[in-house]
């Protein structure tokens, strides 16, 4: 069994007993009292699994591994089809992979799973066509952003959005939006225009 | 076509990075954190999930006391200036509905349950859950994440896990940096001279605010504000220095009751003064007078300003004695402790 790390009390600090665990109701932690709920997994006592370095080739017959030449290959890649050892075998989503088909996946954003940040171009669509129209103080700075919101909307009208999937509702309001504001700043300059002339 | 994600219960945690929430996948658990134009995603793999756990909070209670003041102290203002100043039906159902709405406030909060602080741990960090704010969607939480995750790694019962040898000396997996407070801080000493001199300014003051019960005066009154301000720094002075030291726990209680009392008395005595600026505007004077705002009004002639006198003073003796003696405990339980070495 590995080296177990102590879970401790958010409050003060001390280690939680086991006995907390797995109890299904608030306990007191024993030294601050602080009522807690804990349920821990078979990780915690299994630890980190170490990772394997990939055999030796021992005859000439043994296909070898494309980044490792000395090494056997025991799998392949699902994407691009390479062979790969141990060490390059990265088992993800359920697929074998090898690091280049991660990077690549991860730097032209075809692996969903890598993603850690998403710029949302809906929300800010439509936060630039409402919010200088809500604070009311801000209003005239809408001259500038109902044409942003507008462009934004229609440039990445076919961007990905949220991991989480939604409509197009929000691209549709800021559109609506930005173009009534965009409408009304024409027609206040025609007026305007007219009354001078 | 069935969907990838599902959402976990749990509100929209809302904190200075953002709105928060939880999902659940066919491997992982996700949590979003939507900062209003960008989301970033963090992915916590059923088979890499050690613990979830979270601990109640004082949230709750605090936002109850909190709209019950705000509900209590709008509605006295309000029912004081129908009933003594003669206010329109209008101006006093607009202070009332104000009220009402932090009733409401107080209803919504009493009946989403007590609050916490949820957490998450893999073998490589501790990550706070945001969105899990209520202990109730909290266990509803776990409840459903349980399954998944037992289906992927197995259960873990009691027997094994108290098998376990209780960790002396571990290194902590690392944290998350905005979690450092986790950390396991060595314990510092701390002679409490914070904590002595605010209990005793508090002693001080509830003996000056009985004083002014029979003698109302401007000097009384203002000596009296200025210990309020003295108290209102020394408590959070204390209640910063208390954090990772040797003080006692009866102490510390003493500190935060002062605190809240403090708290409580300042609001009673904010909606007070509302209450005394209008008698005193309406009287035949040219303009509020500052001098007449604060004497103007005896204690024995209005039952809010002794009511609120009282309890000042009996809060202020019973916490700031109450204080000294836990102090006076401390210092001859440490000499004692000294003496025994």
């Amino acid at each position: 069994m590995n080296q177990v790390h102590p879970v401790v009390c958010p409050r003060c600090n001390q280690r939680l007993p086991w006995s907390l665990f797995n109890v299904d109701r608030l306990v007191p932690c024993p030294a601050c009292k602080s009522e807690t709920y804990a349920y821990s997994f078979p990780a915690l006592i299994k630890g980190v699994t170490p990772g394997q370095a990939g055999e030796r080739i021992v005859s000439a017959e043994e296909a070898s591994c494309f980044y490792h030449g000395q090494k056997k290959a025991v799998v392949s890649c699902d994407h691009c089809g390479r062979f790969l050892c141990a060490l390059c075998d990265v088992e993800f989503g359920g697929r074998h992979l090898c690091p280049v088909c991660i990077e690549m996946g991860h730097g032209k954003k075809k692996m969903q799973n890598l993603e850690n940040h998403r710029v949302l171009y809906d929300d800010a669509a439509l936060a630039l066509a409402i919010y200088p129209f809500v604070f009311f103080v801000f209003f005239y700075f809408t001259l500038i952003t109902a044409p942003l919101s507008l462009l934004l909307a229609i440039r990445h009208w076919n961007s990905p959005s949220s991991i989480i999937p939604r409509t197009k509702a929000r691209l549709i309001l800021a559109i609506f939006f930005s173009s009534a504001q965009i409408i009304g700043w024409c027609a206040a300059a025609y007026f305007i225009f007219s009354s001078l002339t | 076509m069935e969907k990838e994600y599902y959402r976990l219960p749990g509100n929209r945690g809302l904190t200075f990075l953002g709105r928060h929430s939880l999902w659940r996948g066919k491997d992982h658990v996700l949590s979003i954190t939507n900062r209003g134009y960008s989301e970033d995603y963090r992915r916590f793999y059923y088979t890499d999930i050690q613990a979830i756990y979270f601990q109640k909070t004082a949230g709750a209670m605090i936002g109850n006391i909190l709209y019950a003041l705000l509900f209590l102290g709008l509605a006295a203002v309000a029912l004081l200036g129908w009933k003594t100043q003669g206010w329109e039906e209008w101006g006093t159902v607009t202070v009332l509905a104000f009220a009402g709405f932090f009733l409401l406030l107080l209803a919504l909060n009493i009946a989403r349950g007590a609050t916490c602080k949820a957490y998450i741990r893999t073998a490589v960090q501790i990550q706070p859950l945001p969105s899990l704010s209520r202990v109730r969607t909290s266990i509803k939480a776990i409840a459903a994440l349980r399954p998944l995750i037992e289906a992927a790694q197995g259960t873990l019962t009691a027997e094994e896990l108290t098998a376990v040898p209780e960790p002396v000396e571990v290194p902590l997996p690392p944290l998350d940096p905005s979690l450092s407070h986790l950390r396991k801080k060595p314990i510092v000493h701390d002679e409490g001279n914070y904590h002595t001199a605010l209990f005793w300014v508090l002693l001080l003051r509830g003996l000056i605010t009985a004083i002014q019960i029979p003698f109302q005066n401007i000097a009384l009154v203002s000596v009296s504000w200025l210990l309020f301000l003295v108290a209102i720094v020394l408590v959070i002075i204390a209640l910063i220095r208390q954090r990772n030291t040797d003080v006692p726990v009866s102490v510390r209680k003493a500190a935060s009751w002062a605190f809240g009392f403090l708290i409580v008395s300042f609001i009673a005595s904010y909606v007070l003064s509302i209450h005394s600026f209008f008698t005193i505007s309406q009287m035949p004077f040219a303009g509020p007078d500052l001098k007449r705002l604060l004497v103007m009004e005896k204690p024995t002639e209005s039952i809010p300003l002794l009511v609120l006198l009282v309890f000042s003073a009996i809060g202020s003796l019973l916490i700031g004695g109450g204080g000294i003696l836990s102090i006076a405990k401390m210092k001859r339980d440490r000499r004692s402790s000294v003496s025994v070495q």
